[in-house]
C-alpha cells in the first residue's frame, strides 16, 4: 500500500511544478488588471479635475479696457442729475461709444466704428451710470476709468500668446486689442461680477449668485422637510413598525425609491405639485418639494442604519428603569444615533445639490437674471445654471461654466468632508 | 537532549505539589520540551520556531518532529498556539497580515520558509482540512476536482472522473453522493461536507494532511466516521490534527503533542501521554483540572 | 395677514398653549401633594394642550390651501358676462390667465375689457376677503382648542399615552409617505399616458414596436396627416446602446478595483484609494455631461478623424463612456461589499489545497460572490437605463437606429427632458409622450431595482 501510494505522490510534485510558471503568470497578469482598473479610475479623476480646473480658472479674473471717458451732458442727454426721468432715458453707451471713438481716432467707416464699439462691454455702460449716480459732480468732466470688455475680447486677450483663439472677433477687433496691450490699457482685474451677478445673456456679465441663492433657498427647503419627515420614519420602521406586510411594503418602497431614476421625480413633481397644487413654477420651493421626496429614501436609510448602531442594551436599561417607548427614543436613542442621521442628512443634500434632471421639468430652466429674494421667487440653482451656460453657443460661457462647477465642486467637497468630519468626532463606536 | 528533558521533567515531578501553577508557567517559559518531540526518519520537522502576530507572540522556541505515515495530535487548551503551529506547517499563517515566522522547518530535509520553497507547491505537497466544513458553493464533483484541476493533475476527463471517485471512495463518502455528484456541495450533511473537505485535500495526493478540529462543529456519529477515515488514511499519509478532545487524540493518534501558552510541553506516543503524563501541566490537563 | 405670518403667530400660541396646559398641571398637582399624584408628568400635559392647539388649525389650514383656489376661480368665472364665458377647459386657463395679469397689474386691461378687469378686482377682493376669513378662523380655532385642551388638564387624564398616540401616528404617516411618493409618480405617469394614448394618432403598440420618433411635427396639429409619430423603439435602442457602453466600461473596471481593494491592497492603498474612487461617485451628473459634451466627444471626433474614421460629435460612445466613469464606483463599492462577505474559510479552502490567490479569487470567491454581484450590476444598469443629464448635454436627438457606438443616438430620458423643457401643453400628444416614456422608463427601472435587491438581499441572508 505504501508503495502503491509513493508513486502517484512523486508524479504530483512533477505535474504541480510543471504548471507553476503558466499559473504565476497569471497571477501577475490579474494583479495588473487591478492595478490598471484603479489606476484608470484615478486617472479619470485627475483628467476631469485638470480638465474643469484649466477650463475655468480664466473665468476667476475679468479683461478691462482703459478709456478716458467724458460724462458729456449733450450725449449722455442729461443736465440735471437729480432728474430721474433724464437718467432714465441717459445715454450712456454713447458716453461709451465716445470714448471709443477718442482713444482710436483713425477708425472712420460706419462699418468699421460698429465693430468698435463691440470692444466694450454692455457692462460699461452699467458702470458709468452707477458712478454718475453716486457722484452727481462728475457731469461733464473726464475720467480715466477701466471700464469692463466685451466678452470676445476677453476670451481673446486671455489666449494671446497661449492656444488658439476660437471666437467671433473680426481681424480689425484683434488689431485695436493689440495695440491696448502694447500701450498697457487692457488689464485683468478679479472678476467680481461672476461672484455677485445673476445670470446674463452677455458672459462678462454673468454670475452665479442667483443661481448660488437659489440653490441656498432650495436646499433650505429640503433640509426643513426631508431631515424631520426623514428620522420620524426612520424611527418609526426601527423603533415602533410592527412585522406584517404594511411595513414590508413600507421598506421595499424606500429601498426602490432610492433607486428611481431623478427624473422620475421631475415628472411627479411636474403633474403633482404643479399642474395639481398649482405650486409656483420655476421657484426654490417647488425644487425644494420635489429634491424632499428624492432625498428622503437617502436620509431614511442612513437614519435607520444610526439607530440600528445604538445597542439594544441601552433600550432595555431605559425600559427597565419603567421608560415609555417614546422616552426610550427621545432621551436614548435619538440623541445616540443623531450624529450618524446627521452624517447621512448631509450626504443627501450634497446629492440634492449636484442634482439638475428633475428640475429641468418644473422650469428652473427659466432665464432669470435677478437674484432671487425669497423662496418663492423665480431662481435657478446651481447645476441647471451649468447646464444652461454649457448649453450657450458664446465661447466666453465656457470658461463661466467651468468656473461655475469649481464653485459647486467645492461646496460639495466642504459638505462631504464636514459629513466625514461628524463621523469621525461624534459618531460612537460599541 | 532528550535525555536532558527528561532528567528535568524528573525533577519537575519531585516538587510538583507544593508549586502553583503561575510558578509552572515560568518554568516553561525556560524549560525544555518532555518527552520525545524528537525522532528519526521525520516527515516534517520543526526547530525553534516562534511565530509572532505583530508584537504579540504566539509560538516559543518550539522542536516537534513529525513521523511519517503517522497521526500526531497536537491538544492544549483553547489559545495555546496549536492552530497557529498547524497553519505554520503549510505556511497557511501567509495570509495572516501582520504574521511573522522564524525558525527551521522543513519537509523532507527542505526548508519550508525558504525563498526557493514555492508556497504553491508546498500546499498542494501538504494538504489542509479546517475547522468548520468549508465545502465551495459548487458542486460535489468539481469541489474534489477542484485541486488536480488547478494543479494540471489529469489530463482527461476520464482520469479526472478516476481522481474524484477514488478520494470521495477513500473519504468513505462515494456511496453516499455517487448518484448527485453533480449537486451542490453545501447541501450536504454537516458530517458529509467535512468528508467532502477531506475528499478535496486528498484529491491534490498530498504527502501530509493538517486537520484544524476537524471535528469540532459535528455531531458524535459523523464525528466516529471521520476518525475511523483517519484511521484508514494513516496508511498512506502523514497526519497532524489539532484536536480539542483528549478522548478523540487518544483514539486516532499514535503520538501526541501537548501545547500550553505557545509553548510545547510535552510529546510522546499517546498512550505514554494518557497514562503517564511526566509534565504535571500535561497531568493537570488531561485529568481535567484545566483546559 | 400672510400664511407665513399667520403659521408664526400660530406657532408662538402652541408654544403659549404648552406653558399654560404644564402650568395648569402644577397647579392641580399641588393641592394633592406634589407631580407624583399626576397620571403622567407635567410635560405631557403641556404638550396635550399644545396638540389640541396646533393640530385641528394645521388641518383647517391644509384643507383651505387645497381648496380655496378653485372655489375663488371658480366664483370669479361664473361672474364673467355670458357673452365671454369660456367654452373650452384651454380658453379658460388662458382666460383665467388673463384676468391673474390684471389683477396682479403686469398687464393692463384694454378698453374693450371692462368684464376683465372687473373680474380682476373681484379676485383681489375676494383673494382679501379670503385671507383675512382664513386667520381669523384658524386663530380662534387655535384658542378654542387650546382651551379645550387646557380645561381637560386633570391628574386622572391618561396625558402621556394620548401624546404617545399623537407621536407615533406622526412617525407612522412620515413612514408612509414613501408610499404616498410612489402612489404619486404611479398616477401621475398612468394617468398622463392614459390621455397619450387616448389621441388617435398614438396607439400602444405603435409606441412600443414603431420604428420612427419624430414627435415634434405633432405641433402644427392643423395641418391635416402632419401627426408626430410616436415609435419609441430608436429610443429604446439608443438607451441600450448607451447603457451597455457605459456597462462595458463600469462593470470589468468596477469589479476589478473592487477585487484589488478587497485580495490585494494593503490597508494604506485601500484607504486612500477608496475614497478617491468614490469622489466620482459624488460629482453631479451635469458636470460629467460638461466633460461628456466639451472634451470627450472632441477628443473622440479628432481621434476617430485621425484614424480615418467618421465619428459624430455627439457620439453614443462619448456619452456611454463617461457615463461609464461615472458609474465605475457605483460597481466597486456594491462589489467591493459582496466580495467581503465572502467568509474567510472559503478564500482558506482553497488556499490550503495550493491555490494561488487569483485561482481563489476567479474560481472560489468570484462564484460564490455572482449572485451578489449579478445584483449590483443590475442596479447599474438601472442607474445607466435612468441617466439623464450626461446623455441630455452629450448625446443627440436624433432618432437613429442603430449599433454603431461612433454614431449619433438619442435615450428615452433626453426625449422626456426635450420634450418637456420649454412650452408644456398638456393637450397634446408632443407633451403627453413624455410621461409614456417616463411610464415605461419607471416600470422597466423598477423591475430591474426590485429584482436586484432581492437578488443582493438573498445573498446576504446566504452569508448571514
Amino acid at each position: 500500500m505504501t508503495d502503491q501510494a509513493k508513486a502517484p505522490v512523486e508524479s504530483t510534485i512533477d505535474k504541480v511544478n510543471k504548471t507553476l510558471a503558466r499559473r504565476y503568470r497569471a497571477e501577475k497578469r490579474f494583479r495588473l488588471y487591478g492595478m490598471l482598473s484603479i489606476g484608470f479610475g484615478l486617472l479619470a479623476l485627475v483628467v476631469l479635475f485638470t480638465d474643469i480646473i484649466s477650463k475655468g480658472k480664466g473665468a476667476f479674473l475679468q479683461s478691462y479696457i482703459q478709456l478716458e471717458v467724458t460724462y458729456d451732458s449733450d450725449v449722455l442727454g442729461v443736465y440735471d442729475v437729480n432728474d430721474e426721468d433724464q437718467m432714465a432715458l441717459a445715454n450712456f453707451e454713447g458716453v461709451v461709444k465716445q470714448a471709443l471713438r477718442n482713444r482710436f481716432p483713425e477708425v472712420s467707416s460706419r462699418k468699421d466704428k460698429k465693430e468698435l464699439y463691440q470692444l466694450a462691454s454692455l457692462g460699461a455702460a452699467f458702470e458709468l451710470r452707477k458712478q454718475l449716480t453716486a457722484d452727481p459732480q462728475l457731469l461733464g468732466k473726464t475720467e480715466t476709468l477701466w471700464l469692463l470688455a466685451d466678452d470676445d475680447i476677453d476670451t481673446y486677450y486671455k489666449t494671446i500668446g497661449g492656444e488658439e483663439f476660437i471666437g467671433a472677433t473680426s481681424d480689425k477687433q484683434r488689431a485695436w486689442t493689440k495695440s491696448l496691450v502694447d500701450a498697457d490699457e487692457i488689464e485683468l482685474k478679479f472678476n467680481i461680477n461672476f461672484f455677485t451677478r445673476g445670470d446674463s445673456r452677455e458672459p462678462e456679465l454673468a454670475g452665479i449668485w442667483g443661481a448660488a441663492k437659489g440653490s441656498f433657498f432650495t436646499l433650505l427647503i429640503t433640509l426643513v422637510l426631508s431631515f424631520p419627515i426623514g428620522v420620524a420614519a426612520a424611527i418609526y420602521l426601527e423603533e415602533f413598525a410592527p412585522k406584517n406586510k404594511w411595513t414590508d411594503l413600507i421598506e421595499v418602497n424606500i429601498n426602490n425609491l432610492a433607486a428611481v431614476p431623478s427624473i422620475i421625480f421631475g415628472l411627479l413633481g411636474l403633474a403633482v405639485f404643479i399642474n395639481f397644487f398649482h405650486t409656483p413654477r420655476s421657484t426654490p420651493i417647488v425644487a425644494g418639494l420635489v429634491l424632499t421626496l428624492m432625498t428622503l429614501p437617502t436620509i431614511i436609510i442612513s437614519s435607520r442604519a444610526a439607530i440600528k448602531a445604538v445597542p439594544p442594551s441601552i433600550r432595555q436599561a431605559a425600559m427597565g428603569m419603567g421608560a415609555s417607548p417614546m422616552q426610550v427614543v427621545l432621551h436614548h436613542v435619538l440623541p445616540l444615533a443623531m450624529p450618524g442621521m446627521l452624517t447621512g442628512s448631509i450626504i443627501g443634500m450634497a446629492q440634492a445639490l449636484g442634482e439638475s434632471a428633475p428640475l429641468l421639468m418644473i422650469g428652473l430652466v427659466a432665464f432669470v437674471v435677478d437674484v432671487p429674494g425669497a423662496i418663492n421667487d423665480p431662481a435657478t440653482v446651481l447645476p441647471v445654471q451649468i447646464y444652461l451656460w454649457a448649453d450657450s453657443p458664446e465661447r466666453a460661457f465656457v470658461e463661466k461654466t467651468s468656473a461655475a462647477i469649481m464653485v459647486l465642486l467645492a461646496f460639495l467637497i466642504a459638505m462631504n468632508t464636514l459629513a466625514v468630519f461628524l463621523r469621525k468626532r461624534l459618531e460612537r463606536r460599541w | 537532549m532528550t535525555s536532558i528533558a527528561t532528567e528535568q521533567a524528573g525533577e519537575m515531578l519531585i516538587s510538583k505539589t507544593e508549586r502553583t501553577e503561575s510558578q509552572v508557567v515560568r518554568d516553561i517559559e525556560h524549560g525544555e520540551t518532555v518527552g520525545e518531540p524528537l525522532m528519526e526518519d521525520a516527515k516534517m520537522s520543526v526547530r525553534n520556531t516562534d511565530v509572532f502576530y505583530g508584537d504579540k507572540q504566539a509560538i516559543f522556541g518550539v522542536d516537534l518532529d513529525i513521523g511519517k505515515n503517522q497521526v500526531i495530535a497536537m491538544i492544549g487548551p483553547s489559545g495555546c498556539g496549536k492552530s497557529t503551529f498547524l497553519r505554520c506547517l503549510n505556511r497557511m499563517n501567509d495570509t495572516v497580515e501582520g504574521c511573522r515566522v522564524s525558525g527551521e522547518l522543513t519537509l523532507d530535509g527542505s526548508d519550508i520558509y525558504s525563498k526557493k520553497m514555492d508556497v504553491v507547491a508546498l500546499r498542494a505537497r501538504i494538504g489542509m482540512v479546517f475547522q468548520k466544513p468549508n465545502p465551495f458553493p459548487k458542486s460535489i464533483y468539481d469541489n474534489v476536482a477542484y485541486g488536480p484541476r488547478l494543479h494540471g493533475l489529469a489530463s482527461r476527463r476520464g482520469e479526472l472522473d478516476e481522481i474524484v471517485e477514488n478520494s470521495l471512495r477513500r473519504a468513505s463518502l462515494w456511496d453516499e453522493v455517487k448518484d448527485r455528484l453533480h449537486s451542490p456541495g453545501t447541501g450536504l450533511s454537516g458530517g458529509q461536507q467535512q468528508r467532502l473537505c477531506i475528499a478535496r485535500a486528498i484529491a491534490v495526493s498530498p504527502e501530509v494532511i493538517l486537520m484544524d478540529e476537524p471535528c469540532s462543529a459535528l455531531d458524535p456519529i459523523a464525528t466516529a466516521r471521520i476518525e475511523e477515515l483517519i484511521a484508514e488514511l494513516r496508511e498512506n499519509y502523514t497526519i497532524a490534527i489539532v484536536t480539542h478532545s483528549m478522548q478523540q487524540a487518544a483514539r486516532v493518534s499514535q503520538r501526541t503533542a501537548y501545547f500550553h501558552l505557545g509553548h510545547l510541553v510535552e510529546v510522546n506516543d499517546t498512550e505514554k501521554v494518557f497514562t503517564s503524563p511526566e509534565h504535571e501541566l500535561t497531568e493537570a490537563y488531561i485529568t481535567g483540572r484545566f483546559g | 395677514m400672510q400664511t407665513a405670518n399667520l403659521i408664526i403667530v400660530l406657532l408662538a400660541m402652541v408654544g403659549i398653549a404648552y406653558y399654560m396646559g404644564r402650568g395648569r398641571s402644577f397647579a392641580l398637582a399641588k393641592p394633592l401633594g406634589g407631580i407624583r399624584h399626576l397620571n403622567s408628568l407635567p410635560f405631557y400635559y403641556g404638550a396635550q394642550t399644545a396638540i389640541w392647539c396646533c393640530v385641528p388649525s394645521l388641518i383647517l389650514l391644509a384643507l383651505w390651501a387645497l381648496f380655496d383656489e378653485p372655489i375663488i376661480t371658480n366664483v370669479v368665472l361664473s361672474g364673467l358676462p355670458e357673452a365671454i364665458q369660456p367654452q373650452t377647459v384651454a380658453d379658460q386657463n388662458l382666460l383665467l390667465n388673463r384676468i391673474e395679469n390684471i389683477a396682479s397689474g403686469a398687464l393692463a386691461a384694454g378698453a374693450d375689457e371692462q368684464a376683465l378687469s372687473a373680474a380682476a378686482d373681484r379676485l383681489n377682493g375676494l383673494r382679501e376677503t379670503a385671507q383675512w376669513v382664513l386667520t381669523a378662523a384658524i386663530l380662534s380655532l387655535a384658542v378654542l382648542g387650546g382651551l379645550w385642551g387646557w380645561r381637560r388638564v386633570s391628574p386622572k387624564l391618561k396625558a402621556r399615552n394620548q401624546v404617545e398616540v399623537v407621536f407615533k401616528s406622526t412617525l407612522l404617516a412620515c413612514a408612509c409617505i414613501a408610499i404616498l411618493t410612489t402612489l404619486g409618480i404611479v398616477f401621475s405617469v398612468v394617468f398622463e399616458t392614459i390621455r397619450f394614448f387616448s389621441f388617435d394618432e398614438v396607439t400602444i403598440t405603435g409606441f412600443i414596436f414603431g420604428t420612427e420618433w419624430s414627435p415634434q411635427i405633432a405641433i402644427r396639429a392643423d395641418q391635416a396627416g402632419a401627426s408626430g409619430s410616436f415609435g419609441a423603439v430608436p429610443l429604446f435602442v439608443g438607451t441600450l446602446l448607451i447603457s451597455f457602453i457605459a456597462m462595458v466600461v463600469a462593470v470589468p473596471v468596477g469589479l476589478m478595483s473592487a477585487i484589488y481593494l478587497a485580495e490585494y491592497a494593503n490597508p494604506r492603498v485601500r484607504s486612500t484609494a477608496k475614497p478617491l474612487l468614490e469622489i466620482l461617485a459624488g460629482i453631479p451628473t451635469v458636470v460629467y455631461g460638461f466633460f461628456a459634451a466639451l472634451t470627450v466627444a472632441p477628443f473622440l471626433r479628432e481621434l476617430g478623424e485621425s484614424m480615418g474614421l467618421d465619428v459624430s460629435s455627439e457620439s453614443a460612445l462619448a456619452a456611454g463612456g463617461v457615463m461609464g466613469i461615472m458609474i465605475i464606483p457605483f460597481v466597486s463599492s456594491l462589489a467591493d461589499d459582496v466580495i467581503t462577505a465572502v467568509p474567510q474559510s472559503m478564500r482558506d479552502g482553497s488556499l490550503g489545497l495550493g491555490a494561488t490567490k487569483s485561482e481563489t479569487i476567479k474560481k472560489v470567491i468570484f462564484p460564490a460572490a455572482l449572485p451578489g454581484i449579478v445584483g449590483g450590476v443590475m442596479l447599474a444598469v438601472s442607474r445607466a437605463i435612468g441617466e439623464t443629464m450626461i446623455v441630455v448635454m452629450a448625446a443627440g436627438l436624433a432618432a437613429n437606429m442603430t449599433a454603431n457606438p461612433l454614431d449619433t443616438v438619442t435615450t428615452v430620458t433626453v426625449q422626456i427632458v426635450t420634450l418637456l423643457i420649454g412650452d408644456q401643453e398638456f393637450d397634446s400628444p408632443k407633451t403627453l409622450a413624455a410621461f409614456a416614456l417616463g411610464l415605461m422608463l419607471f416600470v422597466v427601472t423598477l423591475l430591474l431595482n426590485l429584482f436586484a435587491l432581492r437578488t443582493v438581499k438573498k445573498y446576504r441572508e446566504q452569508y448571514d
